[in-house]
Formats: structure tokens, C-alpha cells, sequence
């Protein structure tokens, strides 16, 4: 299949999933009834009870699914192609935590100014960075290093998070639910300052795509083929920041979704990112978007949150990923 | 294009002095780089590719310094060959050879609103000069080293830059791989007027190849010249602590030296 066609399939599958999330929840909405609610409204608003649900309740949760998969995925993709390692991830490195530490401390502590987006932005640059400068020994980073840096700035920042939420009088399932991600009572005014954020990382990412692919062959390559390597990865991890924060800001804490998509998408489409980075976010969005659909109506136990799914889901792919990783690494160091 | 290096130095920690080394590098020539392990033939090589910044002393090309020229230009103008390169993920060889074609991107062909003009043209011309247009869909993981050699040189002439800078090249090659390579940059340097730096340690071949050696040792160009003033088994004997002996083989009338 060329490019063309992939991109196509992928963007019905999205269309699918979208469709799916609308019709599943409490209440069962028939397929022509959505139709009907969205193309009527475009012309002559009504306010029924089946066209709040729709617009009000499930057309903002479903597209605020796809933009929180779509972002994590591809500020998965940016920060693996930095790193040269496919365990990298905005969960794992600790980026996630840095975002919600940013937005928790511009709600509790200035809560008129409306900070809280440029506050995850800022906490997530800020927690990549730190995360970064540990594991960078003697020119390289070690990613064994990086991942035990990210697991405890994550459950550092978590911590000082709950801290001040528990101090500004949030009550603990409030901050459970944080913690474990999803998406609750979205509001279009939310998803969009979320989307602003995600859009501005993709547009700065897409000239930097040839960037990419260089630090596939490391920096040192990269540097000779004319990448201003510096520059570049500070761009480049300021863009994944900015998607990892509209993210974190639509559903807290969801793990590994910018871990397995990127890597289930590698062996099928390759590592060129002109395909791989679009692709990611399609696919990941569709992994979301289906995934929120069955947290918020699991059978026999109704409405459980986000990021359980997709723990259970990716916390075990990452598991076989790091033990391959390690794997293959002893034995290079076995034939040196 | 003329390089010309002017007493550049590199100093590691205040301690370990890498250089001086002086001298200017024409058109189309060809210089080799031959001594013992640590002597700083590759600080000398990175230096001139600019990844290294000299302590003392500078490189220029055609008058401009080279850590004074941005990122881009300087690969526009020098092409570095690197040893091996590995990666865990799965680029085909066009893929990889195209990277070589990043410092010629506009913003309008980053964003894919338009092609680079003879884009392909470029690409498929450094394929078939190394001649691995039959593998250019392969993926750039499962080739055999020579393949990697040929891919990895692919790319500095995609960068289609007047000067190349390699390092071993051949080191992972077998002889005739090895020959072959030689050859295809010797055709570069007569035909192209590239200028070509090359580290080596077989130094028949070397010498086979190269108008200019230079010879290190302990940081310092102990010696430059032709093949046959700088292989002289007197002077490798100092440098290499072992002994040689030279001969001219009755068949080919070449140079030959060997260790004792």
C-alpha cells in the first residue's frame, strides 16, 4: 500500500473510532441520530436532551480522546528519535508529571490568570530537561539511567502535585482520578486551548522532520550531515513539551500510549518520519478515542478511568520491550 | 576549494597537546594520514570536520574559518565519512542516503509543499556511484558492512560537498571490497576534483592511493611528503617500534613495505 493509502485507512479508522465513542455511553444513541444532531446543527441549533449529550457531553470527550492519543503518540515519537531508544515516552521519562506539577502549582497558586496550560508546558520542558541532564554521561545518554531518572522525578513531582492539591483542599479521589488519567466533564473551551497547544507542537515539528531522521543515526552523524544538533533538539523537546502538556491538561496522567503506538507502527511503516509522525498521531488517537470508549462503559463494572486501560494495555509491551532492549544491549556488550 | 590549516591544535584537558599541524590541501587531491594509535590522526580528523574545536590555530577554507561558518554550510562543504554507524531502527538505504540531502532543504520542501528540484536525481546519482542502486529499498539494518561502507559514503556524496573526510573507511572491508572502495573515491578525487583526507592503516594501500602523506606520531606530523619519501623504514621504524623492510615487487615495479 503506498502512503497515500495508509494515511487513508487510517484517517477512516479514526472517522470509525469517533463514530463509536459517540454512540457508546449510558445511553445508546443511534447512528442516525448523530448524524442528524451534527449536520442539524451546523443550520438551525436545537437543544433536545439527545443533541446535549451529543454536543455538550460526548462530542468533546471523544475529540478531546483523540487529541490527548494523537499528542502523547507523537511527543513519543520526537522523544525517542532524540534519545535513539524506543523506550523513551512522555509517561515514562517523567514529562507527564512535570506538565501536571506545572498546571497544579499555576491552579493553586495563581488561579485567576487562567496559567494552567502554559504551567504544564513549562512543568513538562522543565522535567524533560532535568531528566535529560541526568542521564547525559560522557557524551551519550544512558537510557537505563534515563528511565530510573524519570520513574523518580515522576513519583517526586507526583508527590509535591498531590502535596499542594491535598494543601489547596482537593479532596483525595479528586486527586486519584488525576492520577490515574482521564477524561472527565470535558469542555469545548478546554479541548480547545488543549488543541492550540498540541497544533502549535505539530506545525514547529514538521520542518524539523529531516531532523528526525538524522538523530536516528545519532548525533555525531547528524552533526555531519548538517543538523545543528543543539538547536535543534532544544526545539524539538520544547515541541514534544507542548504536546505532552495539552495532553496532560485534557486527562492528568495517561501512561504509555506514545510508547506502543509508535513502536507497533515502526515495524509496519518504518522509522521515516514523514510517515511514521502522522501516522502516530492518527493511530494514536484511534487507540485512545476506542480505549476512553471502553473505560467509560467497561461490561458488569461501568465506568472505570483511562489510564487503567491503558496500563494494562502498555505497561506490559513496555515491560517486554525493556527486556528485549536489555537483552540485545548485554549481548553487544558480550561481542565488544 | 582550498584548505589550509594553520598551526591548529587541539589541547585534552590542559594536558594531552594534539598538534600543531599545518598545511594546505589543493583540489582534487588526495592526502593520507598514517601512525601508531594514538599519534591524533582522528583529533586531526575531527578537527577538520568540524566537530572538534581547535585550542590553537585555525582551518580555514577558501579564508573562511570553519567554526566561524554555520552548522549548514560547513556541510555543505565538507563531507565526513564516519567508521560504522549502527541503529536500532528501521530506515531503507535510500532513506538513509537521503539525510545527505538536509543542509539543501527550504523551508517550503520541509513542510512538503514543494520538491526539491532534481531531489531524486541526486540521490539516485550517489547510489549508482557507489553502486548500490539494487539496494536501495533494503533495510539500512540487515546489510553486510562493505554494503554500510558504501551506504555511509553514499550520503557524503548526496551532501554533494567538495571535500570528503574519512576515517578508516575500509577497515571493515575485505580486500576487494577494500579496492573497490579505494577506487570509486580515487575516481571522485581524479574526475570530480574532490579533496579527499582519509585515515588508513594499511600503508601499501595507502600509498597506492594518496599523493600526500602525513605522518603522525605522539601529536605531532613527524613527516609529509609522497608515498615514497614518507615510507621510509628508517623513519617508520622510530615511529611504529617495530622494524620494516621495503622492496620493489619484480612484477609491478611497486613499493612494497612490510614489517619484518
Amino acid at each position: 500500500m503506498n502512503d497515500k493509502g495508509i494515511f487513508f485507512v487510517a484517517l477512516v479508522g479514526l472517522l470509525a473510532a469517533l463514530t463509536i465513542g459517540l454512540i457508546r455511553g449510558p445511553t445508546f444513541i443511534p447512528l442516525g441520530d448523530i448524524f442528524n444532531v451534527i449536520l442539524g446543527n451546523l443550520f438551525h441549533p436545537t437543544a433536545s436532551v439527545t443533541s446535549t449529550i451529543i454536543l455538550d457531553i460526548r462530542l468533546p470527550r471523544v475529540l478531546a480522546a483523540s487529541v490527548v492519543g494523537g499528542a502523547l503518540a507523537v511527543a513519543g515519537v520526537i522523544m525517542q528519535a532524540l534519545l535513539r531508544n524506543p523506550l523513551a515516552d512522555p509517561y515514562v521519562i517523567g514529562a507527564s508529571s512535570g506538565a501536571g506539577l506545572g498546571a497544579t502549582i499555576a491552579q493553586v497558586f495563581f488561579p485567576a490568570l487562567g496559567l494552567i496550560a502554559p504551567g504544564a508546558f513549562l512543568g513538562a520542558l522543565g522535567a524533560i530537561l532535568i531528566a535529560y541532564a541526568l542521564a547525559r554521561g560522557r557524551g551519550r545518554v544512558e537510557i537505563f539511567t534515563l528511565i530510573l531518572a524519570g520513574y523518580a522525578l515522576s513519583i517526586i513531582l507526583g508527590a509535591v502535585s498531590a502535596f499542594l492539591m491535598m494543601w489547596h483542599l482537593t479532596s483525595l479521589s479528586a486527586i486519584f482520578a488525576w492520577e490515574l488519567g482521564g477524561i472527565h466533564g470535558m469542555t469545548w473551551g478546554r479541548l480547545g486551548v488543549a488543541a492550540l497547544l498540541v497544533a502549535a507542537g505539530i506545525v514547529i515539528t514538521i520542518p524539523f522532520i529531516p531532523e528526525l531522521n538524522a538523530f536516528l543515526l545519532g548525533e555525531e552523524e547528524a552533526h555531519y550531515v548538517g543538523v545543528s544538533v543543539e538547536r535543534s533538539r532544544l526545539i524539538l523537546l520544547a515541541t514534544a513539551s507542548l504536546m505532552t502538556a495539552g495532553a496532560v491538561y485534557l486527562s492528568g496522567l495517561v501512561g504509555f500510549v506514545g510508547l506502543v503506538i509508535p513502536h507497533v507502527l515502526r515495524r509496519f511503516v518504518g522509522s521515516h518520519h514523514r510517515r511514521l509522525l502522522p501516522l502516530s498521531f492518527l493511530v494514536g488517537a484511534i487507540f485512545l478515542v476506542l480505549a476512553d470508549t471502553l473505560a467509560e462503559n467497561v461490561p458488569g463494572v461501568g465506568n472505570i478511568p483511562l489510564g487503567l486501560v491503558t496500563a494494562l494495555v502498555g505497561g506490559p509491551y513496555f515491560l517486554w520491550l525493556l527486556t528485549r532492549t536489555a537483552r540485545s544491549t548485554s549481548q553487544k556488550s558480550w561481542t565488544v | 576549494m582550498i584548505v589550509k590549516l594553520v598551526d591548529a591544535t587541539h589541547v585534552y584537558e590542559e594536558q594531552l597537546e594534539i598538534g600543531p599541524f599545518t598545511g594546505e590541501l589543493q583540489p582534487g587531491s588526495w592526502l593520507g594520514i598514517i601512525g601508531p594509535n594514538g599519534a591524533g590522526k582522528t583529533t586531526l580528523l575531527r578537527m577538520l570536520s568540524g566537530i572538534l574545536r581547535p585550542t590553537y590555530g585555525t582551518i580555514s577554507i577558501d579564508g573562511h574559518n570553519i567554526y566561524q561558518l554555520s552548522t549548514k554550510i560547513r556541510a555543505q562543504w565538507i563531507a565526513t565519512v564516519p567508521q560504522i554507524l549502527d541503529t536500532s531502527f528501521n530506515l531503507t538505504v535510500t532513506e538513509v542516503v537521503e539525510l545527505g540531502r538536509l543542509v539543501h532543504l527550504s523551508l517550503a520542501e520541509r513542510f512538503a509543499i514543494k520538491h526539491q528540484d532534481g531531489h531524486h536525481q541526486h540521490i539516485h546519482d550517489a547510489l549508482s556511484a557507489t553502486d548500490i542502486v539494487d539496494l536501495k529499498e533494503r533495510s539500512f539494518n540487515l546489510l553486510s558492512g562493505g554494503e554500510k561502507q558504501r551506504v555511509l559514503l553514499a550520503i557524503a556524496l548526496a551532501q554533494n560537498s567538495n571535500i570528503l573526510i574519512l576515517d578508516e573507511p575500509t577497515s571493515h572491508l575485505d580486500p576487494g571490497h577494500s579496492f573497490r572502495f579505494l577506487d570509486m573515491l580515487n575516481k571522485l578525487a581524479k574526475e570530480d576534483g574532490k579533496t579527499i583526507v582519509m585515515v588508513h592503516h594499511d600503508l601499501n594501500l595507502i600509498s597506492r592511493y594518496c599523493d600526500t602523506l602525513w605522518l603522525c606520531h605522539k601529536g605531532k606530523v613527524v613527516k609529509q611528503g609522497t608515498p615514497e619519501a614518507v615510507l621510509d623504514p628508517a623513519l617508520l621504524e622510530e615511529v611504529y617500534e617495530i622494524r620494516f623492510i621495503s622492496f620493489s615487487d619484480r612484477l609491478t615495479g611497486r613499493h612494497i613495505i612490510l614489517p619484518e
